[in-house]
């Protein structure tokens, strides 16, 4: 059983971190971004391709991938996102576009890497044995990449003028844009960020597991049962949201056939919906 | 030739049942049911197992829709109060679990391998081949399915519904039960892709969960997208032009030079990318009128 | 004996650490139109929220023709006869005029399947019945000449007397407008305050939220003023409009 707790914590590093890009979306744009998930994938396939095709080494390759994929967020918000503001789209033209969205991804994904699953050119080491647990290296690395980047995100939001000005943006955007924030120019870097940081998630699920076209989509549904969870705008929340549904579907392991390990998220989602719908610790939408 | 066009139309047939049930639930009441695909399932197992295990084929396919329905309120009871795009990621779940359930109740649905041997309607007695007599069957299907809907969609129920589509809250403000109409709603689409989950078993003779994959209910939003939400006839063109396209593209390989993965991945990219750009600049699709949506808020 | 249609006894509402309505209370006469007036976030629109079911309650009662309701959801609300108006115009933009209104009345038989498969007759005879009526209201309002264009291509002042308009359908025993008269051409306000008199002595009971002074004094019979969340002051329009409170409220500023 301690095994499941280690590797539910590794499991639950990887979606809050995931989760943390999609719960500011979906507070400050007002949508569930169905792409995010497939965005995971998309750093992950980068960085794959700097280190193994192009022979980099993997931290830089972590570094560019990561920025690359920042910039596809912010290159998705000036061709879709933004000009739909401008339109006043509705929640489900939005939603709907997301879905397509993350069709193309993927399935260019498929197109240009084929189905099979990828690693990235690393050397194989053992891991660490302690209390009858293994712990591999790449566990190791992906919690504590994850964790660094978690404060990183604190830091930026409590710290810095633009990360006062997402949250600002994040409670009422009206307001925020009376107090003279220049909300498109605040929302291209929530998207960078955003995005980027799904970047980091998905080159950690790759570190930890394999490289595959549907890594992402496969997390999708224990992303937005974290982003609920934790309260949807709440970054924190995120965080913590993630870590609950990482721990309880390994965990649940104990009891159900690991198949159904997707369950545990819906169903805590649903008992969340219907029972606390703002969260855990209260998002910024009802 | 007559014969493939016969066993595409089928296809056409089969989608545009799936789709306008689809087009009920989203086109006219505006819920986001992303599990669509997962009463199909509903349907097509319901119809196989009952029938394998001795019951007779009407009867067997009658159970698959009224399971499929019944399903359909299970999952509404909970997630028809919440907001619409809680309904969207509740309902990918329910397919999905759905999916997992019969790749991994083996003992029931013999897992991956799928299920194949059961009878057909008529099959005995049918002298010509099949297949014409199951294409009159699923269009004969589609018309009454879309009869019967048209004359539901004028009537004042179909205004509640529309009028729940456009906000809820005037339709509460003048006293209509929007959740038990949404619940109808959802129920009446369920059943309807639980049909054409049968005839879906019928097309194949062979049903295995790989045939009930998300993608599969995207294909529904699209041909619903495509032909004008809240336009039934949109739908049925939108489900031969997304499948003539489908079937089109298979053809591609002889003349490009990809791989047949590579084909499905562009086919699906080029269905995503209609996806995001009619909901960009013709969100009315073909046959939607303009007026209705540049009316805004 | 004159009935009180409406009654709040001490209702409140939070929103988080902010109290937006504190312990409001009044009541509102049958056949009577008062008037709900104070500053921007005094909590009127709120308080029309609580009433109708839009918002549960912190605490408080709420008595309709003489039953308390304060928990029953909006749509049984509107089905005992207590039908509001919003502050935002929501005109279903998607539906002609005339299929607005037809969704006003309750209870229609073809709202229900079995009934349009079983008895269309009666269906078809209740829904020419619904046109008539419509049509009747439609003239009453002079959107006659609209009936068929998509209620989203009307003008700001014309969504309001449409929302009027299908809140009448509904045969209502008490109407809550919130701000009726917001963005409609004089002419047409006071064409519209006409109406409701109308309206009035055909038995029907008004409570309006509204900014304009000259308009919500000249129409009601009784003049509620709102203020923190709490019913300041009620009397008769002349005395509430200058009373130094209202005054202090709306020139004092803030």
């Amino acid at each position: 059983m301690l095994q499941l707790i280690v590797n539910g914590i590794v499991l639950g590093s990887i979606i809050a971190l995931a989760a943390i890009g999609l719960t500011m979306v979906y507070g400050v744009l007002n949508f569930a971004n169905f792409s995010h998930a497939d965005f995971m994938t998309f750093g992950a396939y980068i960085a794959f391709v700097l280190n193994v095709a192009l022979g980099l080494n993997i931290i830089l390759s972590f570094f560019i991938a990561v920025a690359i994929a920042g910039a596809l967020g912010v290159l998705l918000d000036f061709l879709v996102w933004k000009p739909m503001r401008r339109k006043n789209a509705d929640l489900v033209s939005l939603i709907i576009i997301s879905i397509g969205l993350s069709l193309i991804v993927r399935n260019a994904i498929i197109f240009i890497w084929g189905g099979s699953t990828r690693n990235f050119d690393l050397p194989v080491q053992r891991g660490i044995e302690m209390l009858g647990v293994t712990i591999t290296h790449n566990q190791l690395i992906g919690v504590g990449t994850a964790i660094l980047f978690m404060v990183m995100v604190h830091f930026f939001l409590k710290n810095t003028k633009l990360g006062k000005a997402m949250r600002a943006i994040s409670d009422d955007i009206n307001l925020a844009r009376i107090s003279g924030i220049d909300s498109d120019k605040v929302i291209m870097w929530m998207w960078f960020i955003g995005i980027g940081l799904a970047g980091v998630a998905g080159i950690l699920y790759g570190l930890e597991t394999t490289i595959r076209p549907n890594m992402g989509w496969f997390l999708i549904l224990p992303m937005f049962a974290a982003v609920i969870l934790g309260g949807i705008g709440n970054p924190y929340g995120a965080m913590v949201g993630g870590m609950v549904i990482g721990l309880s579907q390994e965990l649940s392991m104990l009891i159900l056939p690991s198949e159904y390990k997707m369950g545990v998220s819906l169903g805590i989602m649903i008992l969340v919906l219907l029972f606390k719908p703002r969260g855990l610790f209260g998002g910024t939408k009802t | 030739m007559i014969d493939y066009l016969v066993a595409i139309s089928i296809i056409v047939g089969i989608y545009a049942i799936f789709a306008i049930g689809l087009n009920l639930e989203w086109g006219f009441t505006g819920l986001i049911n992303f599990g669509h695909v997962g009463f199909l399932a509903i349907g097509a197992y319901t119809t196989v197992l009952m029938n394998q295990s001795g019951a007779p084929i009407w009867l067997s396919m009658a159970s698959g829709v009224v399971l499929a329905a019944f399903f359909g309120l299970l999952v509404g009871i909970p997630t028809l109060r919440l907001r619409e795009d809680y309904l969207a990621i509740v309902t990918i779940g329910f397919s999905e679990i759905v999916r997992l359930f019969l790749l991994n109740e083996e003992w029931l649905t013999r897992g991956p391998m799928g299920l194949f041997g059961f009878d057909r309607p008529f099959e005995a007695v049918i002298p010509f081949d099949y297949n014409y007599f199951l294409f009159i069957l699923v269009f004969g299907s589609l018309a009454v399915i879309y009869l019967l809907l048209e004359k539901l969609v004028h009537s004042p129920w179909g205004r509640v519904l529309k009028s729940i589509r456009e906000d809820e809250d005037v339709a509460s403000a003048l006293g209509k039960d929007v959740f038990r109409y949404k619940i109808q709603a959802l129920m009446i689409g369920s059943a309807i892709a639980g049909l054409a989950g049968a005839f879906l078993a019928f097309n194949m003779q062979y049903i295995n969960p790989r045939n009930f994959i998300p993608m599969e209910t995207f294909y529904a939003w699209i041909i619903v997208v495509l032909g004008g939400s809240a336009r039934n006839k949109g739908t049925i063109l939108g489900a031969i032009i997304v499948q003539s396209f489908y079937t089109g593209t298979r053809y591609l390989q002889d003349y490009v030079p990809l791989a047949s993965h590579q084909i499905a991945a562009l086919r699906v990219m080029v269905i995503g990318l209609l996806l995001v750009l009619l909901m960009m600049y013709k969100p009315q699709g073909l046959l939607g009128r303009k007026e209705e949506l540049t009316l805004g808020q | 004996m004159v009935q009180e249609i409406l009654k709040v006894r001490d209702v409140k509402k939070y929103f988080g650490g902010v109290v937006a309505v504190d312990g409001a209370s009044f009541s509102v006469e049958e056949q009577t139109i008062k008037g709900l007036i104070g500053a921007n976030g005094a909590g009127k629109t709120t308080l029309f929220n609580l009433i109708t079911g839009y918002y549960k309650l912190d605490s408080g009662k709420i008595f309709f023709k003489g039953e308390r309701v304060e928990q029953l959801p909006t749509f049984k609300k509107a089905r005992i006869g207590m039908v509001r108006t919003f502050q935002l115009t929501k005109a279903l933009s998607r539906m002609t005029v005339l299929e607005n209104l037809l969704l006003g009345p309750k209870m229609q038989s073809g709202e229900h399947i079995h009934n349009i498969f079983l008895r269309p007759k009666i269906v078809a005879d209740e829904e020419a019945g619904i046109v008539e009526k419509a049509i009747e209201t439609l003239e009453f309002f002079d959107l006659m000449h609209m009936k068929d264009d998509y209620a989203g291509a009307l003008s700001g002042g014309q969504k309001r007397l449409l929302e009027m308009a299908r809140a009448l359908m509904t045969d209502p025993k008490m109407l809550l407008l919130d701000e009726p008269f917001a963005g409609v051409n004089p002419t047409l306000a006071w064409k519209l305050v006409g109406r409701i008199k109308e309206l009035k002595e055909r038995g029907m009971t008004f409570l309006i939220i509204e900014h304009d002074m000259p308009l919500i004094t000249d129409v009601s019979d009784t003049i509620s003023f709102m203020n923190h969340g709490r019913i300041i002051l009620e009397g008769p329009p002349e005395d509430v409009r200058q009373d130094p409170r209202v005054l202090d409220a709306y020139l004092g500023g803030g």
